[in-house]
């Protein structure tokens, strides 16, 4: 408006131009619509050639602390949004609290907390991703839930011990992409994972 | 008529009043004979004249009523009336008979009046006898018979007798005019000797008279006059010298003499009086008072003019011996010797002081001489200063002049802008009416923002509930082994829709946030443009009160300018006056150069007078 020429016009004309676009409720042209099938066509296509070739291991990829993490999904029961939890006195920190889950009654571990992770940055923790295997079932607290992974054997090294600061133990290997997977069968076997407190 | 002068003037006065007496006695003398000569004639008029004519006019008179009665006497029977009027007729004729002598006497040596009497006492006698017959007819009672008698006779006598006692007294009137005529032209000849007379002894006496005035009283005039002017020291008197000898000519001749002595007297007064002490005075007499004290007078006067002489040739050393304290002169030049020993000392010190004086004098008024010539150059470049102020003064005039138009034309320009400012305010107004709408739609704006934001959280947490449910999905199809491979494609296609679901709320809440951003930009930009026009309105309306103050400021510079350019008039006015009066400076400073050059030159002269002085005292002997 300061400046003195304004192309009042151009405005009239982008105005009305919007003013269609919602009137015609975004439908997108046949072109868009053409290029957008073929996009996925070919993101589909790719997977499919990677997986005939060697042996996958399926993986649930999360986000915790900035941190890549992934888990086996045959230990992974389901992921859950984190809504309402209930904390619960006098556990330790690294349990959250409790959740309801359809009917079944959860403990939620931080496993930042648990394996005493330094604290990077704000995470938004509100996913919770529910393993369990005949004896324990409990849910681990994920910033986002980036998906399912098929990732090949030959593609996963030796986990570097001070890499993480996991414990070897629970470190089933590391991708050269930086993607830690975690041996969900140790950690829901770990002792220090069973809360027993006389209070 | 020398020897009437030379008498004593006694005896001219006695014949003089002696001839007036004859006069006198001439006049008296003519006029007794004259008025006797009158007298005479009245008589003899009267005598002659008159009492004839009266004595006639009785007669007539007696007659008429005789005849009257007679006529009666006809007409009545009454016998004693009748007789009465016959008594009254006798009685008349008696009075008739008494007249008629008179006449006679009166009438003596008149021969043709005697005659016409005569014959009037004929027709009487024959009227008195027809009347007696009358009479008798009468008392024989025959009054027809009288009347006719008197009808035919008696009436002829009467007219007769009555025409004759006309003529007569007639001719009595006409002699007494002709007498009075005649004795009138003899008064009249009377009068006019008598008239001639008088005058001649008048003249004569006034001859007389004037004669002894011019030759007594004359000349004691022109000597009193003399001794008059004499008495008041106009000794330039001339008297006439005549050889009479009567008295005026003795007293004439003394005072010629005296008149004389006196012009002597006064000629050797001025001699004197001229510084000519060489006259000599001789008294006329051992008595000549006035000679005498001449000859003292010039003797003192000598001694007085050698005492002087001396004194005027240096020689102070004189003395002067005063015979009394009357003495002025003796004591006046003593003292004035005195004076002038004491004085020459004092001149002989005040010209040593002079001496000084005029030296210093000589050389103050060089000093001055050279000051004032440079106050007449500092004059001249005082007058061309000024004559530049006053190019300085008609500058500012005419600027002043330029400058209260400009105001003038600054006073419209600003009434201009105030109007404009009033304008322009509205207009701003509107401007903020304007955005103030525009802010509310903005805001409005972003009130549906939010509202898509909230859509958009909730279209979010669909996509990530989707996501969830794919990775759910593709875990329980991993479970499911081989069986659940289709189903795994089905979940992955599931959560790549639900990625970009994601990806598209992310965008459209990246641009809501950039719509909120541009939204707050707005507002703030509107309230900043609402605040700006608040801003613009108060300092447009200050700039409106700035304009009327300079609109004011601008009236009052035109007015100042032009009270300036007044002043400015007035002060070219004063600054030519200055520049006069400068003129006039520098001409009365070239003249005071001049007097001074001339006041030096003067110190000069003065300075050698000095030394002159000094040299002429020293010449007195003291």
């Amino acid at each position: 408006m300061a400046k003195g020429k304004f192309d009042w016009d151009e405005i009239h004309r982008r105005m009305k131009a919007v003013g269609d676009a919602i009137a015609g409720g975004y439908a997108s042209s046949p072109e868009e619509r053409t290029r957008v099938l073929r996009q996925r066509a070919a993101g589909l296509a790719r997977a499919e050639e990677k997986e005939d070739a060697v042996e996958v291991l399926e993986v649930v990829e999360f986000l915790l602390a900035h941190e890549h993490y992934g888990i086996e999904s045959r230990h992974i029961r389901e992921v859950y949004p984190l809504k309402d939890y209930t904390p619960l006195p006098g556990v330790p920190s690294f349990v959250l609290g409790l959740i309801n889950v359809r009917g079944r009654i959860l403990s939620v571990v931080d496993i930042k907390k648990f394996f005493a992770l330094p604290a990077k940055g704000i995470s938004d923790l509100n996913k919770v991703i529910i393993i369990g295997n005949e004896t324990m079932e409990f849910g681990i607290l994920a910033d986002a839930i980036l998906g399912v992974r098929a990732i090949a054997v030959n593609a996963i090294g030796p986990p570097l011990p001070m890499q993480t600061g996991i414990g070897e133990e629970f470190v089933q290997g590391v991708t050269g992409e930086r993607l830690v997977i975690l041996h969900a069968a140790r950690i829901l076997a770990d002792k220090k994972i069973i809360v027993h407190h006389d209070v | 008529m020398k020897w009437f002068v030379d008498l004593a003037t006694r005896t001219k006065l006695f014949l003089s009043f002696g001839l007036m007496i004859v006069f006198m006695l001439v006049v008296i003398g003519a006029a007794y004979i004259g008025l006797t000569t009158l007298r005479q004639s009245q008589e003899t008029l009267f005598r002659d004249d008159f009492l004839p004519s009266i004595e006639l006019l009785k007669l007539r008179s007696s007659q008429n009523r005789a005849h009257a009665q007679l006529l009666e006497m006809m007409m009545i029977e009454d016998r004693a009336r009748q007789q009465e009027l016959q008594q009254d007729i006798a009685a008349r004729s008696r009075e008739v008979d008494a007249g008629l002598k008179l006449v006679a006497a009166s009438l003596q040596g008149r021969t043709r009046e005697l005659q016409q009497f005569d014959e009037l006492v004929a027709a009487l006698t024959e009227y008195r006898k027809v009347r007696e017959q009358q009479i008798s007819l009468i008392y024989g009672e025959k009054s027809i018979e009288a009347e006719n008698l008197d009808a035919t006779v008696q009436d002829k006598l009467y007219n007769r007798v009555r025409t004759i006692a006309v003529d007569l007294g007639n001719t009595a009137i006409d002699q007494a005019k002709e007498r009075v005529a005649a004795a009138n032209a003899r008064a009249e000849r009377l009068a006019q000797i008598f008239l001639g007379i008088s005058i001649l002894a008048f003249v004569l006496s006034i001859v007389v008279a004037l004669y002894l005035s011019r030759i007594i009283a004359n000349p004691l005039r022109e000597i009193t006059t003399a001794a008059q002017r004499i008495a008041s020291g106009d000794l330039e008197v001339a008297i006439r010298n005549n050889d009479r000898e009567d008295e005026v000519g003795n007293l004439t001749q003394a005072f010629a003499t005296m008149v004389r002595y006196l012009n002597e007297m006064a000629s050797i007064s001025r001699q004197i009086a001229g510084g000519d002490l060489a006259v000599t005075v001789s008294p006329v007499s051992s008595r000549d008072v006035l000679g005498r004290a001449f000859a003292d007078m010039t003797g003192y006067l000598r001694e007085m003019a050698a005492v002087s002489r001396q004194v005027s040739e240096g020689d102070l050393t004189v003395t002067v011996m005063p015979v009394s304290d009357k003495d002025i002169l003796r004591n006046a030049f003593a003292s004035m010797l005195a004076n002038r020993r004491r004085i020459n000392q004092e001149i002989s010190d005040g010209v040593n002081v002079l001496a000084s004086s005029a030296s210093e004098i000589l050389a103050s008024t060089t000093q001055i001489a050279a000051g004032m010539s440079e106050t007449a150059t500092s004059v001249t470049e005082t007058t061309a200063t000024v004559e530049q102020i006053k190019q300085t003064a008609l500058l500012s005039s005419k600027k002043s002049r330029g400058v209260s138009e400009n105001a003038q034309r600054s006073a419209l320009v600003a009434e201009q802008g105030k109007s404009t400012v009033s304008e322009t305010i509205n207009g701003i107004n509107h401007i903020k009416e304007l955005m103030e709408t525009v802010a509310e739609s903005v805001v409005m704006l972003s009130d549906q923002t939010q509202a898509i934001g909230e859509i958009i959280t909730v279209v979010t947490d669909l996509a990530q509930q989707s996501n969830l449910l794919a990775v759910n999905a593709a875990i329980e199809a991993s479970k499911a082994g081989e069986h659940g491979k289709g189903f795994a494609v089905v979940a992955q296609e599931i959560k790549s829709l639900a990625d970009q679901s994601k990806q598209a709320t992310e965008q459209v809440r990246k641009i809501l946030g950039d719509i909120q951003k541009a939204t707050g930009k707005s507002v703030l930009a509107a309230e900043q443009v609402s605040k700006a026009v608040e801003g613009g309105v108060k300092q447009t309306a200050e700039s409106g009160e700035s304009i009327r103050k300079l609109a004011e400021s601008i009236s009052e510079a035109a007015q100042a300018a032009e009270q300036i350019a007044v002043s400015s008039q007035q002060q070219l006015a004063g600054m030519e006056q200055v520049a006069l009066a400068m003129e006039n400076i520098k001409q009365a400073t070239h003249q005071n150069v001049l007097g001074t050059k001339q006041a030096e030159q003067a110190a000069h002269t003065l300075n050698e007078l000095g030394q002159k002085l000094k040299e002429m005292v020293s010449r007195f002997k003291i």
